[in-house]
């Protein structure tokens, strides 16, 4: 029999037709050798099965719910959780919106466009990132500043009992962001460092006070802070958040 | 929207819980570096939810397997080969699994350790470590793991063959270091 190895590991795999399977069966009985690596194969896969460990993913598992939260609340419009949170008490109101909806989009294009641009850099995907994973917020910062060529002071997060998870360097249109991602191990945090001259950023946070905005579930506040804007955002209250950033 | 939305995360969320051990397993033994299986499990999750629309329906532990094989092979291995380092599947002839002297296999492995055995599995080279991976452990068919390898059929089979060979020689050393069988059953 040609490639009878293959063909024995195919017929412990379950993987031949009936007529295989015969021929196979026929040539195992008529071949010691043929029989003992038919056994063999078997044992190994058993072994495989039965010995190797399923690891515990139970909290990762939990933060990848988190992120998919991030995700959907990235792409929820503040009309769809109104609108589920009120759905009866609003249907009256549809027409109404609808109206009006293309003359309020109106009154601040610029600014929500810079919302959407701030909100993407926020939840960026890791595929269009690179990062470094320390727990350590200056060697973190470090690195950062190597990779964008200035130097950034370390925001000081994790004095708030929060985990620094790792930091990534996001490619904007206009600039190249620091984004450090935290856990207080029920929600994830995104703290981006834009640099101060990058439009977006810019446009949002007023010279001598705090931005506030809402996308979904996640609340995010800025502020300008030296030569850099800092945008902290999680699904936390706005004076939560405030607290983490320098004052 | 909203609501269909809302449907779809629950369901989503229902079958990925269940999975996931098995994919961040997976993850874990293709990288063999747990914070790279981390990033790697849940990238692959995103992308399943991302694309959970064009799910079919039928296997979804497969269907997520697949993603993050995938992954793995277009985000990690292209950094970590080696250069001049060239696919196996040329390679020499099969060997059999079964031991040469015709002892029988059975029994020989059974004092080892589970983290013996992962060991084992983990020094395969790659090509035969995903093909015994998804077969023998997450139960994937020749066909579901020629689609995610994009391979064809015959190379699941050899190189299942071959990883087989391999790990069987790799479990008989740590066996006969550890004791339990002697120098001619591990050979």
């Amino acid at each position: 029999m040609n490639n009878w190895l293959e063909k024995v590991h195919a017929l412990a795999d379950g993987e031949l037709s009936a007529q295989e399977t015969a021929e196979v069966e026929a040539f195992i009985a008529s071949s010691s050798e043929a029989k003992r690596e038919y056994e063999a194969v078997l044992y190994l896969k058993r072994t495989l099965k039965a010995k190797l460990p399923v690891h515990d993913s139970a909290q990762l598992f939990d933060a990848c719910r988190l992120r998919l939260d991030e995700i959907q609340a990235a792409q929820s419009t503040g009309a769809d959780l109104i609108i589920g949170k009120f759905r009866y008490a609003f249907v009256t109101a549809v027409a109404a919106v609808i109206l009006f909806g293309g003359v309020i989009a109106r009154l601040h294009p610029a600014t929500e466009a810079a919302l959407d641009s701030v909100s993407r850099t926020l939840t960026a995907s890791a595929a269009d990132t690179f990062g470094f994973r320390n727990p350590s917020e200056d060697i973190s910062t470090r690195w950062a500043s190597e990779q964008i060529g200035s130097s950034v002071t370390a925001p000081s997060v994790t004095s708030y009992g929060l985990q620094l998870l790792r930091v990534d360097i996001v490619q904007t249109p206009d600039s190249r962001v620091i984004r450090y991602i935290y856990t207080d191990g029920r929600a994830r945090y995104a703290l981006c460092v834009f640099p101060r001259t990058c439009p977006e950023a810019r446009e949002l946070i007023p010279e001598n006070g705090w931005m506030h905005g809402t996308n979904g579930q996640l609340n995010f506040v800025g502020k300008i802070v030296g030569d850099y804007v800092f945008i902290l955002a999680a699904p936390r209250p706005f004076g939560e958040l405030e607290a983490m950033l320098p004052q | 929207m909203l609501w269909r939305n809302r449907a779809k995360r629950e369901e989503f969320d229902r079958a990925a819980r269940e999975v996931f051990p098995s994919v961040f397993s997976t993850a874990l033994r293709l990288t063999r570096s747990r914070e790279e299986a981390e990033d790697l499990s849940q990238e692959a999750l995103v992308r399943a939810f991302e694309a959970f629309d064009r799910f079919d329906g039928r296997n979804f532990k497969a269907w997520l397997l697949r993603i993050l094989t995938n992954l793995y092979i277009n985000r990690y291995r292209k950094h970590k080969r080696e250069p001049g380092q060239e696919s196996l599947d040329a390679d020499q002839g099969i060997e059999p699994v079964a031991a040469a002297d015709g002892n029988p296999v059975a029994e020989l492995f059974d004092d080892l350790l589970g983290e013996q055995v992962e060991e084992a599995l983990k020094s395969l080279p790659e090509e035969y470590r995903v093909a015994v991976l998804l077969c023998d452990v997450e139960g994937m068919s020749y066909e579901e793991i020629a689609q995610t390898l994009k391979v064809p059929i015959g190379t699941v089979r050899s190189r299942l063959a071959r990883g087989r060979a391999l790990l069987r020689q790799k479990l008989g050393q740590y066996a006969l270091s550890e004791g339990i069988i002697k120098q001619a059953d591990a050979e």
